[in-house]
């Protein structure tokens, strides 16, 4: 009688703590304790493709390539990017975003943008970590200032290109806004292409 | 050939599962030699068994789980070993050590054919213990489906299906004979070797919940609803038994946190392969509407598979065959909502869908049940060729 009741509180008691080491692990799920760039990859969604861990480290004045025969066309894309062609890479759909890392938040910077082409109606606001810092309504080298409050102490950076009026073509059904050659965030007064 | 229940069958059903494994295996070899032939490849038969997947686990069998810095920049970018999960690399880890001059490939042929010996011994144990009036039959066309039929080759290769196939059977048959500990053990094990092992908690479930209302359904009240709970609280060896069956999954998952921190690492990673939750049912409705265009033949392949599982399944409801039918259902939605591309294989591995089909051939006459399984063995012998040859569909 009283090695069956041992036994059953036995049991309850190997139950209880097999709930509680499964309700841990849930919660450390939950709170995954990881890299930036894995959560971007493979939790959050918002990078299109694994970059590796530190892959979003951004030296100042490194140019970002958005056309394929760079050789080293940029993975740093979040959302609404199509694939790099030859010469440049079309946004699609209403958002594009690019992210950065490692920004230092001590001076002015600029963000500088060559835009290839943009489909007819089309323009793009410029949005730095949720910030409005201009608008690109034409072809051509465009520069934006990002001020220093701009970047959080983690050096974390996203630039969000919002499309208004994207349009497919008669022969390409993609929702195309903006064409987009090559970027770059250098310090204020270092541009290349002013 | 017919089994029966009692002890002394045992011997019989050993014999008729060994000629059979031997039979299945020399055809195969046979079909090996066809492909050689016709191919040009000079690779061993082990080697022409060593595909698709069988790369991950060989990745983990040699160098544990992958940090961050073994994920895929190149190729299949973002593809990592996390998605296979642990138990059959430890098993093969295990063996390495007894036997280590022998290589992977013929060793992870030998060990997984091995393991599916004693899968289908356990299977068919479980048949004749459930299905009493045509168990001896419906065990043999089980037996005949998993050597002979579609996709038996998995059961040989480098990967999981043989040692979940035997986690899976060994569960239903403690779970039929109520022994909930001995449950609970081998749905530990069932748990570390797919995603998908966790949910026999389901059947758990399901088998209490018909065990206790099955000659009752008449007088269901809240009152006896509340029985049913206390009753049920009451059974420590069932509580423990159903606790412990996450415990493989979740012990994998706290050695994903400690190495990239994240315990769901294994389901993430499979961004990499293009699979994301989704609504099944949108899933099934998007590939409808690409065979329909006859765009992609695969998918048409799939969704065939998808509709005779279901039917499967419905029989095994038919039958009142609840336990089975409940995780069946759930076994074919779970995998349907990550993609379509490996529904057969999760079919032909989860074991109530071709116990269903041989449920219901062991009734018919024995011409219909020749022809069928005579066209099963035909299929199997086209996918295993297209096995050796990496055909895309097979992964």
């Amino acid at each position: 009688m009283r090695t069956g009741l041992y036994q059953k509180i036995i049991c309850y008691c190997i139950s209880a703590v097999l709930c509680i080491f499964y309700i841990g692990v849930l919660c450390l799920g939950v709170c995954a304790d990881t890299e930036k760039e894995y959560k971007m990859y493979y939790i959050e969604k918002t990078l299109q493709r694994w970059i590796g861990v530190g892959g979003l480290r951004y030296t100042l004045g490194e140019p970002v390539d958005f056309f394929s025969e760079s050789g080293n066309p940029t993975q740093r894309k979040g959302i609404g990017w199509s694939g790099a062609e030859k010469d440049a890479t079309w946004t699609i759909g209403t958002t594009a975003t690019l992210y950065f890392s490692g920004i230092p938040n001590t001076e002015d910077l600029v963000f500088e943008v060559d835009v290839l082409a943009l489909r007819p109606e089309a323009s793009a606001r410029v949005i730095a970590n949720g910030e409005a810092i201009g608008e690109v309504r034409e072809v051509g080298i465009h520069h934006f200032l990002l001020e220093k409050g701009l970047i959080p102490d983690s050096g974390d950076l996203m630039i969000e290109l919002g499309i208004q009026n994207p349009s497919p073509t008669e022969n390409d059904p993609r929702n195309m806004g903006v064409k987009v050659r090559q970027a770059r965030l250098c310090q204020r007064g270092q541009e290349e292409n002013k | 050939m017919k089994f029966g229940a009692k002890e002394k069958d045992t011997y019989r059903l050993c014999a008729a599962i060994g000629v059979m494994l031997v039979i299945s295996r020399v055809i195969m070899w046979l079909v090996y030699l066809l492909w050689s032939h016709i191919s040009g490849d000079q690779g061993s038969f082990a080697h022409a068994f060593f595909r698709w997947d069988a790369g991950w686990y060989k990745s983990i069998i040699e160098s544990g789980y992958s940090d961050f810095n073994g994920i895929k920049l190149e190729g299949q970018n973002g593809a990592a070993n996390w998605a296979f999960f642990p138990l059959m690399p430890a098993y093969m880890v295990f063996l390495r050590k007894v036997l280590p001059s022998m290589g992977l490939e013929i060793l992870g042929f030998l060990a997984n054919t091995a393991i599916f010996g004693i899968a289908l011994f356990a299977g068919s144990r479980y048949i004749l213990l459930t299905r009493p009036q045509n168990g001896g039959k419906a065990a043999f066309c089980w037996l005949f489906i998993m050597c002979f039929g579609p996709y038996s080759f998995y059961y040989s290769s480098l990967y999981t299906e043989s040692i979940y196939l035997l986690c899976l059977c060994l569960c239903f048959y403690f779970l039929e004979q109520e022994q909930y500990i001995k449950l609970g053990v081998c749905g530990i094990f069932l748990s570390a070797s797919r995603n998908t092992g966790v949910l026999f908690v389901f059947a758990i479930l399901t088998h209490s919940l018909h065990r206790f209302f099955k000659d009752r359904m008449g007088e269901l009240n809240p009152k006896l609803l509340w029985e049913y709970v206390k009753k049920t609280l009451n059974d420590h060896k069932l509580i423990l038994g159903t606790c412990m069956c996450p415990l493989g999954l979740f012990l994998y998952m706290l050695h994903l946190y400690f190495l990239v921190g994240d315990p769901m690492a294994f389901a993430h990673v499979q961004r990499a392969w293009g699979r994301e939750i989704t609504n099944p049912a949108e899933i099934v409705l998007r590939t409808l509407g690409a065979a329909s265009r006859g765009a992609v033949n695969q998918e048409a392949y799939f969704l065939l598979f998808i509709v005779i599982g279901a039917c499967l399944l419905g029989w095994l409801f038919v039958q009142k065959h609840y336990t089975e039918f409940v995780l069946g259902c759930i076994f074919l939605v779970v995998p349907l909502s990550t993609g379509i591309a490996s529904i057969p294989r999760y079919i032909a591995g989860g074991f109530v869908c071709y116990l269903a089909l041989a449920d219901g051939l062991s009734g018919q006459k024995r011409y219909f049940k020749g022809c069928l399984l005579a066209v099963l063995g035909v299929i199997e012998l086209w996918l295993t060729y297209g096995w050796f040859s990496t055909w895309g569909f097979l992964t």
